[in-house]
């Protein structure tokens, strides 16, 4: 068996796709959590649980309506993407004149109901959902075996974020966005409706949440507590990165899964707190964050 | 002829403080209006207020015949109001040309893009410029180019020779202020007329 620094090449690749599918969501959510951060700055920790939501909202569409991942993949982002707007129309919206942390306060207590109603009803073993028929089986790669879903995952959560960034850096819509996040009352002023902007955004980041939430289902059971788990370190990329940077978040979110992939190879004790001491060691050294600008 | 905009009675405040009592003036068609008045006497807050950009305010604001002062500002802009703000309001996440095209066109009859190059060439060298890193002077290019392309009937230019010659000092400016406002409040007055483009209607202020 070929071997990389003393590692069975099949135990480094295989670690490295992990990475890269723990990095697809890190990627995915932290990029979610960044597009409403900067128009809302809101640092919305409804996020694990929204993401939450999209696994369930995938497993009710199979289990109660008999529509499959494909549809969950485009229904689930618009409902809970509703559901978001809803929020930000009835709740959010009263807090931007406050400090941030009114926002988080009140994100973080929504994160805590909703977790709860869906623990009452639905426990936390965790709901089975199973890999498309399409994406079932797997390629053998010659130095490691590739499950087709999980090469879906991550291509298409890097098309969707590649997606997102090409939006917002390159396009009219995109400027509109970015003014809007450097001075709202000017672009409001020069006739473009702001408020609403605001809250398709945030029905967008929420949307985004929720597609990783369906795209996890197959590889996580459906639990109402996975977002609750993922989200802390999902904060910690997001620190990483820079709260607010596009595409510091896609480069994070990816780098970092990778980085705790490769920790499990070479150092398995580090791997569950890996991503926090880079963290620990970037706020000491750039507290924006890698990509960050401080405001 | 009837005015483009009247302003009649207009309250302003920030917070607690009182800023504009009772300004009164009018614009009309083709008309140059400069509100004059030292530091602070609210030509600013006149402006923000004809655009709805002041938390609150109280009076008759209208344009064209339209009341707008119960109007968010998005809805005011699209009556045909467009305002280069005193600290020209340049978006840094922005490069040149994104930043001459944001504002949407409100009516037809705004300046072509060639037209707004040849006025101000320094900006057609300069598209794929980060919008802030323009010097002052041509950011205020930028500032007032990307207002004439909207089509507005009624520009408002805060202060926008400020970075094209001396200050006049705030000796001539008092001055002009108690020739013609006897009273104490921030009641602006003064038009007078020159000649513009057809169909424009700029307020300046220039203290
Ligand atoms: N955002 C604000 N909050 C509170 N008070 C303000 C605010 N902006 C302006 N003011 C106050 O309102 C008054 C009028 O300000 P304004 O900016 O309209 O003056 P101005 O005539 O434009 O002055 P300048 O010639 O310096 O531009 C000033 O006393 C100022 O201190
Ligand atoms: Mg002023």
């Amino acid at each position: 068996m070929t071997e990389i620094f003393g590692v069975p090449t099949q135990a480094l690749f295989g670690q490295l796709l992990i990475g890269l599918i723990n990095g697809s969501f890190y990627a995915l959510l932290s990029l979610g959590l960044a597009v409403i951060f900067g128009l809302l700055n809101i640092i919305n920790f409804t996020h694990g649980a929204q993401y939450m939501m999209g696994a369930f909202v995938a497993w009710f569409l199979l289990n109660k309506a008999g529509m499959g991942y494909w549809w969950a993949l485009a229904v689930a982002p618009i409902a809970v993407g509703a559901f978001g707007v809803i929020i930000e129309r009835t709740m959010l919206k009263q807090l931007y004149k406050l400090d941030h942390l009114y926002g988080l306060l009140l994100t973080f207590g929504l994160a805590l109901i909703i977790q709860g109603l869906f623990r009452n009803e639905y426990g936390s073993s965790g709901l089975p959902y199973s890999i498309p028929s399409q994406l079932q089986g797997g390629q053998n790669l010659g130095f490691m075996f590739l499950p087709n879903y999980r090469a879906w995952v991550i291509v298409f959560s890097l098309a969707v974020c590649l997606s997102t960034w090409f939006v917002i850096e390159k396009t009219k819509l995109g400027s509109y966005l970015r003014a809007a996040t450097e001075n709202p009352e000017l672009v409001r002023a020069f006739g473009i409706n702001v408020p609403r902007m605001i809250t398709l955004t945030y029905g967008f980041g929420v949307g985004l949440a929720a597609l990783a939430g369906v795209m996890a289902a197959p590889i996580y059971s459906v639990n109402p507590l996975m977002g609750a788990d993922l989200i802390i370190v999902v904060f910690a990329v997001v620190v990483i990165g820079g709260m607010g940077s596009i595409m510091g978040s896609i480069v994070t979110g990816f780098g970092l899964g990778i980085i705790e992939g490769l920790t499990k190879v070479f150092y398995p004790e580090a791997s569950n707190t890996v991503i926090f001491i880079i963290m620990a060691i970037v706020l000491m050294f750039r507290p924006a964050g890698l990509f960050g600008t401080p405001r | 002829m009837a005015s483009l905009l009247e302003v009649r009675g207009v309250n302003a405040w920030y917070g607690e403080s009182h800023i504009l009592h009772g300004m009164e003036f009018d614009v009309r068609e083709g008309e140059v209006v400069t509100l004059l008045g030292r530091n602070g006497a609210g030509k600013t807050t006149t402006l923000k207020s004809i655009m709805g950009m002041v938390g609150r305010r109280e009076g008759s604001i209208s344009f064209a015949g339209r009341q707008t002062i119960r109007l968010p500002s998005n809805a005011i802009a699209r009556l045909g109001i467009a305002l280069c703000p005193e600290e020209r309001g340049i978006f840094a996440s922005l490069n040149v040309h994104e930043n001459l095209m944001l504002p949407p066109k409100v009516r037809d009859g705004g300046l072509a893009l060639e037209r707004i190059y040849e006025l101000f060439p320094n900006l057609r060298e300069r598209l794929a410029s980060q919008g802030t890193k323009l010097s002052g002077g041509e950011q205020q290019m930028l500032a007032i180019g990307r207002i004439l392309r909207t089509g507005a009937r009624l520009l408002m230019l805060d202060d926008p020779l400020r970075r094209h010659r001396r200050r006049p000092s705030l000796r001539d400016g008092a001055r002009a202020r108690r020739r013609h406002d006897p009273e104490p409040s921030a009641r602006v007055p003064h038009g007078h007329a020159a000649r513009v483009p057809r169909g424009l209607g700029p307020v300046g202020t220039d203290p």
